[in-house]
């Protein structure tokens, strides 16, 4: 039985398979032949059916007429047998269908009848439905080979609601119905297979017709390069599927048109970014080496290259770890965190900064006491975004940084009174090296991928980072990072978590705000 | 020979400038856009170093804001971006010629010695004055084969002075083509580096070169040019800087 299934299943699989290689136009254009043909087919041999059975009743009928006007001949006239065998021979003269008619009684006598006589027995039904005084039409097979089949109608003479014991059969070949049925069979075969041509070769066409935007298509892709972008395919008028496809390919191509640009901004800025600190390694270099200099001389040519190093170390780690994390190419393991020590941890990491600039840094904790997430990862992306907020805020600024929970994520919100960020560059600020303002600052501090870094490192724990900014009031990032994944094995305390998520009260939270300001240096 | 190195990384901008320094060009700096547009209107630059990527506005909105506004002083572009539509953009817009980061110092000092020769209008790579030879590659002078030993800032007016030869310099011309943005006006600095440049050029040899054209400034007399057209030389850049030259002389 499993056998069988099997093999079903390859059959089908074959089927599919040999379909899925016909080129889409012949498909359509085989699949409406076949429907084509079928049509053709049940039109023609039902055609041929009517035409047949009409032709039958049309024969039928005659020959019920002629034996009925013979009876009637018979009966109203009286006439004897031999001029009986004139009428009928005048009756029927010398038609084409070759009838004939005689008048034979229950013995088997036959008593007046036509020239053309043909000797057919009485069958044994036609007498039985006589005696009731009911007609039989019935159809004999021809003696010789070659022959058409003769019809004939056995009716009986009734002479006052009684049978007489006598018949009147009438008689003919169906030699011209047959005739007419094979000429029309002929017309048939032969109109069939030519429409059925006729609508392949129209299908085609009109296939290849219909399918010519998705051609044009085609070849419009095919010559676009990566250089111009621009091009968008001009939309069908009709409001269908070639349309809505000519649309999905031009919306692609918005949103290839985009990649590529940031791609070409992004390889732009890395070589900004890469090729300025390796001029000043090598124009440093060249300069000491133009002549002799004095060792202090030296010595400062040579803390400039090995600052530069530093610098472009920085930079390539930051790449580095951002092609990675971007690729999930990084071990990511989810721990449970203690609040109050995670954030003390993230402040530690940007105080220097913080007080080098002489900005205040407010910590507010209305959120979990433990929550869970990757201490490195989420750790550096918070650092990024915390000293992105000091790189745009003023000495009197505040930047504003608060710990929450909205019932599934844990939130992390900075809030800074910088400059704010305009809105046409909102969509940017996360692509690597992107600055606002096209000041590219290598002073203004930071490799200029913080940004691009903190959302692939948030993205590694399924979470978002929503920005929000008002020109000169300042920007607000929002990190909000999920509960971990069930299945994560590494997850401590996963009982714990659930229950969280079902009870109406929520693990215990640290109510309680704390307020630790890192103060302002004085400068 | 003045040059503006505009360019906001500050650790490049240094080597930049203190190259082209010790190559005896007067430099000045620019850190971003607008700085690099109003300095150039202000100074008669003899060649701009422009970055293309630079705070405030970019480099090439500044190439052609400084070209419309009628500058014809050459301009090299130094800067990362290195894609062929990059560097077509770049010198349709105005530049003269265009140097990729990283770039190798003795390559860029030759390009902007082959900058300021076609700005100079003078093909020769070696300045021939009288009987001066100034090889500007070597920043070598010789008169009548004997070589002179002269420091950065001398040899850069020697050399100013013989791209000029024949022709009167006021001492304000000379300061801004000699000297940078720190020259203080008031000064006597271009006589004492004239008399210092006399010390050296001129008294261990017969004929004296460097004359005093007074209420004017100072000329190369080179022997070998016609008296006449030397004189035609003179009216004619009498005329073209009057005003500056009366202030330089009340002064």
């Amino acid at each position: 039985m499993r056998l069988r299934i099997a093999i079903i299943n390859r059959a089908g699989i074959n089927r599919r398979m040999f379909l899925e290689r016909v080129p889409v136009r012949l498909r359509l254009s085989l699949g409406h032949a076949i429907w084509m043909a079928l049509l053709f087919l049940c039109v023609g041999f039902g055609l041929y059916r009517v035409v047949e059975h009409n032709l039958q009743r049309s024969v039928d009928a005659s020959l019920l007429i002629s034996a009925q006007s013979i009876r009637d001949a018979r009966f109203l006239r009286g006439f004897s047998p031999p001029i009986m065998e004139q009428f009928l021979n005048q009756f029927f003269g010398e038609k084409y269908i070759r009838p004939y008619a005689q008048l034979v009684d229950l013995s088997g006598k036959i008593s007046a009848k036509t020239d053309t006589h043909v000797s057919l027995p009485v069958t044994p039904r036609a007498l039985a439905r006589a005696e009731q005084g009911l007609e039989t039409i019935e159809t004999f097979a021809p003696r010789h080979e070659g022959d058409a089949p003769l019809r004939q109608v056995t009716l009986p003479v009734v002479k006052f609601g009684r049978f007489t014991g006598e018949l009147i059969q009438v008689g003919a070949n169906l030699d011209s119905t047959l005739h007419t049925l094979r000429e029309i069979a002929w017309v048939l075969w032969i109109s069939l297979p030519l429409g059925l041509g006729l609508s392949i070769v129209f299908g085609y066409l009109l296939t290849m017709r219909s399918l010519s935007p998705v051609t044009q298509m085609s070849a419009a892709a095919k010559n676009l390069g990566s250089n111009d972008l621009s091009f968008r395919l001009p939309l069908p008028v009709a409001k269908d599927e070639l349309r809505q496809l000519a649309q999905t390919f031009n919306e692609m191509l918005d949103r290839l048109e985009d990649a590529f640009k940031r791609l070409r901004r992004f390889t732009g800025d890395v070589s900004h970014e890469l090729r300025t600190p390796i001029a000043v390694i090598r124009g440093e270099a060249e300069l000491a080496l133009r002549r002799e200099r004095t060792a202090a001389e030296y010595k400062a040519s040579l803390q400039t290259i090995v600052g530069e190093t530093i610098n472009m170390t920085t930079i390539v780690e930051d790449l580095l770890l951002l092609a990675r994390a971007e690729s999930r190419a990084v071990a990511m393991s989810w721990t449970e965190l203690n609040g109050a020590d995670f954030m003390q941890e993230v402040i530690h990491s940007v105080q220097a900064v913080y007080a080098a600039k002489g900005i205040a840094l407010r910590i507010t904790s209305k959120g979990p006491s433990r929550f869970h997430g990757n201490p490195v990862y989420l750790m550096l992306a918070l650092k990024n975004i915390l000293i992105n907020a000091a790189k745009h805020s003023a000495a009197p600024n505040t930047v504003d940084f608060t710990i929450g929970d909205d019932g599934r994520c844990t939130l992390f919100t900075i809030t800074d009174q910088g400059e704010g960020i305009p809105a046409d560059s909102l969509p940017y600020i996360f692509d690597p090296f992107y600055r606002a303002d096209t000041a590219r600052n290598r002073a203004a501090g930071g490799t200029g991928i913080g940004l691009s870094l903190a959302m692939a490192l948030v993205k590694l724990h399924d979470g978002t980072i929503q920005v929000s900014s008002k020109p000169g009031e300042g920007a607000t990032f929002v990190v909000r990072i999920p509960r971990p994944p069930i299945k994560s094995e590494q997850v401590p305390n996963r009982t714990g978590l659930q229950s969280s998520a079902t009870t109406i009260n929520p693990a215990p939270r640290l109510d309680l705000v704390t307020a630790l300001t890192i103060p302002a240096r004085t400068p | 020979m003045r040059i503006l190195v505009v360019e906001d990384d500050a650790p490049l901008a240094s080597i930049l400038m203190r190259t082209l320094r010790e190559e005896s060009y007067a430099v000045d700096h620019a850190a971003d856009g607008q700085e690099a547009e109003w300095l150039a209107f202000e100074n008669p630059y003899d060649l701009i170093i422009l970055d293309l990527m630079l705070p405030r506005k970019n480099g090439l909105e500044v190439l052609k804001t400084l070209r419309d506004g009628g500058m014809v002083a050459p301009v090299l572009i130094l800067t990362a971006r290195d894609t062929k539509e990059d560097v077509v953009k770049g010198l349709d817009r105005g530049a003269d010629d265009y140097l990729t980061k990283p770039f190798n110092l003795d390559e860029l000092l030759a390009r902007v010695r082959a900058l300021l020769r076609r700005q100079s209008g003078e093909p020769a790579t070696i300045i021939e004055a009288g009987p001066l030879r100034i090889d500007p590659s070597r920043k070598e002078v010789t008169r009548e084969g004997q070589t002179l030993h002269l420091t950065a800032k001398e040899y850069a007016l020697l050399e100013y002075m013989a791209r000029h030869g024949g022709t009167v310099l006021s001492r304000t011309q000379l300061s801004e083509h000699v000297w940078d943005m720190n020259f203080e006006p008031t000064s006597n600095v271009v006589d004492v580096y004239i008399g210092y440049l006399r010390n050296k050029v001129d008294k261990p040899f017969e004929q004296a070169l460097i004359k005093t054209v007074r209420g004017h400034g100072y000329m190369l007399d080179l022997p070998a040019v016609d008296q006449q057209e030397a004189a035609n030389h003179a009216a004619a850049n009498s005329n073209h800087q009057p005003s500056r030259d009366q202030s330089t002389h009340v002064s």
